[in-house]
């Protein structure tokens, strides 16, 4: 061979290499599409178990971890007193331990530590606490049924070696999604859904909503219940209520305002279950665990956080308008609703502060003292409703901001009756 | 037997060596040409799965991918345009670092939208939107990689 030849040989071989290796990648081996499972067996609690098996689930899982603020500054991971941005909270949940401790919650990895460290929780509190802290309350509930609810919280965390994890939400065996909170099935079981026929799509939203749900401790056996047999709204709760269901009452009696009032807890998949992304058909997974990639590889982000950390994976696949066109319009709405909800709760403090007064005058009408506290309870759960939810109105900002202004008439009309209640001119 | 004297006493067997490899050379970039515009060769990259999926159900399926995607206006800057968008596909698909939700570029959206008018200027030709300076896709959106037609998920095996 000549120089030309052997320049030449070289020359092909060195572009069959580099095509051939780039067809190879490109074509011939493409990354997965699918998961290859790897059944574990039930009553596989710990994380790290699943993880040598799921490792990119787990590697996103692992960002829960991560504490920091919510993009717009509503929310987010970090451990700070919700009163310091409400003030209000310390009258409104006065007698409560709420108005003690009311710190942002972080993410599930801290589920149970965050519930030891809780200031609201002491040696007498009960087991049912535990109930979505841990896969353990499976174990729990398959042990004692709801008995375990009554046994002290403090035996039930010793039991309890992970938090809110993997076999929460999947079945170790099939890695179908299920749910374990034998409330939440309770509670859509009354309403004619039977969980265990649920399609996947709707399972992406059970799962999350088997935890961030409004409940409440039936008295007695201190048994998790779901407000859910009028509907999932504000107004058809505060009715649910209103009945004394179980002969549940009142969360507390503020003992300023002598008012017996509800706390709300976090109805985040019942403000989403009226809002227009579930009426399309979008779960809660679709935003919060939007499905990402890592090499090509497609799966699910198990980092469950703000969407607006990630516009792109979880609004963009829709709303393909840009994403920030799309974080203003978020951030507005936040805005709007977070104004209106510190307006109603200072208006609800002010009617506490108001009744209080009324309340210790002598001779002031009983009856329309007692209109005044039924008028507050009501103006107090529908501004709690908002402010206890996690998304700052985004999952449902009409209705939010409806609740809202009926809490501050509300409220209003309480003053007014307090005012009529001890005659005009005494307050 | 030197270089010289080789021509010579074959070249008109070379040349119809030449003619035979120049047909055939055409044949095969042709065809090539119009297999690498279509969506069963677009289709076959990884990071387009979602984007041919929904143009499957879209009512579009009888057009293909260069058919909106590739300017029509002359054949050079098709080849061009076709080149580049090729090249850069590649470079990322063997990278695998494409983004999660896949967008136009403002040079991408302004050839599809010349390709929208190609076919569907007679509707516009009368009104005021003859005038230019609209986007067709602002208002048109989802119309052929729509939302939620795709098979979803991660499927576990």
């Amino acid at each position: 061979m000549n120089r030309a030849q052997k320049f030449l040989a070289v020359f092909l071989g060195m572009m069959i290499v580099f095509f051939g290796v780039i067809v190879v990648r490109v074509w011939a081996v493409k990354p997965p599409s699918t998961m290859k499972l790897s059944p574990l067996p039930a009553g596989e609690y710990d994380p790290a178990v699943w993880g040598k098996a799921y490792p990119l689930e787990y590697a996103s899982y692992q960002k829960n971890l991560e504490m920091a603020a919510s993009p717009t500054g509503y929310g987010g991971s970090v451990k700070v007193q919700k009163a310091d941005m409400q003030p209000e909270i310390y009258t409104n949940f006065k007698g409560n331990p709420f108005s003690k401790d009311y710190t942002e919650d972080r993410g599930h990895l801290y589920a149970i530590e965050d519930l030891k460290e809780s200031k609201r929780i002491g040696p007498t509190s009960k087991g049912a606490c535990i109930t979505c802290k841990t896969p353990y309350v499976e174990q729990f509930y398959k042990e004692s049924g709801w008995g375990f609810a009554n046994q002290p919280l403090n035996e039930l965390l010793d039991k309890s070696k992970h938090p809110v994890s993997c076999a929460n939400c999947h079945d170790p065996e099939t890695m179908n999604l299920r749910v374990i909170n034998p409330a939440f099935i309770e509670a859509m079981g009354r309403q004619g859904i039977d969980v265990n026929k649920a399609s996947r799509e709707e399972m992406r939203s059970y799962v999350c909503g088997q935890c961030h749900s409004e409940y409440y401790f039936e008295p007695g056996t201190s048994r998790v219940v779901f407000p859910w047999d009028q509907g999932t709204t504000p107004q058809q709760m505060y009715q649910y209520y209103a009945a004394k269901p179980n002969g549940f009452q009142q969360d507390f009696i503020h003992p300023d305002s002598k008012t017996p009032i509800l706390k709300a807890q976090h109805a985040d998949f019942e403000e989403w279950q009226n809002g227009v992304h579930a009426k399309f058909g979008v779960s809660c997974a679709d935003c919060h665990m939007p499905y990402i990639r890592e090499n090509g590889q497609k799966y699910s982000s198990h980092w469950m956080t703000s969407p607006l950390k990630n516009l792109d994976a979880s609004c963009m696949p829709c709303h393909k308008d840009g994403t920030d066109q799309l974080y203003n319009q978020v951030k507005a709405t936040q805005d709007n609703v977070w104004q209106l909800q510190h307006t109603a709760g200072l208006n609800v403090a002010k009617a506490h502060e108001i009744i209080a007064k009324a309340g210790n005058i002598p001779n002031a009408n009983q009856a329309q003292l007692t209109n005044a506290r039924e008028l507050l309870r009501q103006a107090q759960w529908y501004w709690d409703y908002v402010a206890a939810s996690n998304s700052m109105g985004f999952h449902n900002s009409v209705q939010e901001l409806h609740t809202l202004g009926q809490s501050i008439d509300l409220s209003h009309r309480a003053i007014d009756a307090a005012k009529q209640a001890v005659g005009a001119n005494q307050l | 037997m030197d270089l010289g004297k080789f021509l010579e006493r074959s070249s008109l067997k070379l040349i119809l060596l030449g003619i035979v490899v120049a047909v055939v050379g055409m044949a095969l970039s042709g065809a090539g040409f119009v297999y690498s515009s279509g969506p069963d060769f677009c289709g076959s990259c990884h990071s387009m799965n979602h984007v041919y999926y929904t143009w499957q159900a879209s009512n579009h399926k009888t057009v293909t991918c260069s058919d909106c995607h590739v300017p029509h206006d002359n054949i050079l800057s098709m080849i061009y345009v076709k080149g580049e968008n090729g090249m850069r596909d590649v470079y990322h698909e063997f990278l695998r670092d494409y983004p999660d939700t896949l967008y136009f570029t403002p040079k991408g959206k302004r050839i599809t939208e010349g390709n929208c008018l190609r076919c569907h200027f007679s509707t516009v030709e009368n009104t005021a939107m003859a005038a230019g300076g609209q986007s067709c896709i602002k208002c048109h959106r989802g119309i052929v990689h729509g939302q939620n037609r795709s098979p979803g998920g991660v499927s576990v095996e």
